[in-house]
């Protein structure tokens, strides 16, 4: 059976698993109150990185345009 | 992203200096590399610099490329070189330590947390703010932020992201377990 430890080595780590194995984890993840936190906490993470890019990209579009003009210039 | 890019009738064209191929790469991967240098924690202006010295170097250097990985492989991986160059550090990578070495001081010898993540919702109010999660971005030695900006954002697979860092998957599953529970920790710090 998979410990608390395996079962963060495996999410955090993007191990390889099998589906068996994949099922096992999200048994796991459901009944443990401590790795379902942790499991939720990366998912924050994750998706607060992604907003705050994409937002900052947003704010730096004329940025954008103006690189690809210049490496046109140069490089076409 | 389109196939084409992928195609070697579209490398062959790069390499003729066919100027509507060059215009295409141009067009389609600016934002990505702008995009990934932001995500790396540069300013607006190093990320300009970044982004025009690294399509200097593709073209420097497509007549080299055998088209053994992906186009866009290649292009990051330049990318990272020249953003490594910037921070003029993590050019080379030290060893990575055992990632169960890493785990110790969080599990007992069964497997068992020792303490777990606590005040989920102080952890999530800190998560969502711009300026700690930058903040703690910023302590990521390099090849672990980029790591986890291409998995993360650019949503790329393992063995391309091993093959712009050139790292074993070993090594990438410990860039990146350390990569999230560093930012983890760090923003369990400031919610309290």
């Amino acid at each position: 059976m998979l410990s608390c430890k395996d079962i963060v080595r495996i999410v955090s780590a993007d191990e390889k698993i099998s589906w068996a194995r994949r099922w096992e984890v999200r048994l796991h993840i459901a009944i443990c109150p401590h790795c379902a936190r942790y499991f939720r906490q990366l998912g924050q993470i994750r998706s607060s990185w992604q907003k705050l890019v994409a937002q900052r990209l947003e704010r730096e579009d004329d940025a954008v345009r103006r690189l690809e003009a210049e490496a046109i210039r140069k490089f076409c | 992203m389109p196939t084409t890019f992928e195609q070697p009738d579209f490398l062959r064209r790069l390499k003729d200096r066919d100027r509507k191929a060059a215009e295409e790469m141009i067009v389609a991967h600016t934002k990505h590399l702008y995009h990934a240098c932001l995500g790396l924690g540069f300013s607006a202006p190093e990320a300009e610099d970044i982004t025009q010295s690294s399509w200097a170097a593709f073209f420097d250097s497509i007549h080299a490329f055998e088209g053994r990985s992906k186009l866009r492989t290649f292009l990051f991986g330049i990318l990272y070189n020249k953003a490594s160059e910037y921070r003029k550090k993590g050019k080379r990578l030290a060893p990575e330590p055992d990632i169960e070495r890493l785990m110790d001081r969080h599990f007992n010898e069964k497997g068992m947390w020792l303490e777990g993540p606590k005040d989920p919702e102080k952890f999530f109010a800190a998560a969502q703010t711009a300026e700690l999660i930058f903040g703690c971005m910023e302590h990521l030695p390099f090849p672990q932020r980029m790591a986890f900006h291409l998995k993360e954002v650019e949503g790329e697979l393992t063995e391309e992201i091993c093959r712009v860092l050139s790292v074993s998957a070993n090594n990438l599953g410990v860039l990146l377990y350390r990569a999230r529970n560093q930012l983890r920790e760090c923003l369990q710090k400031k919610a309290r």
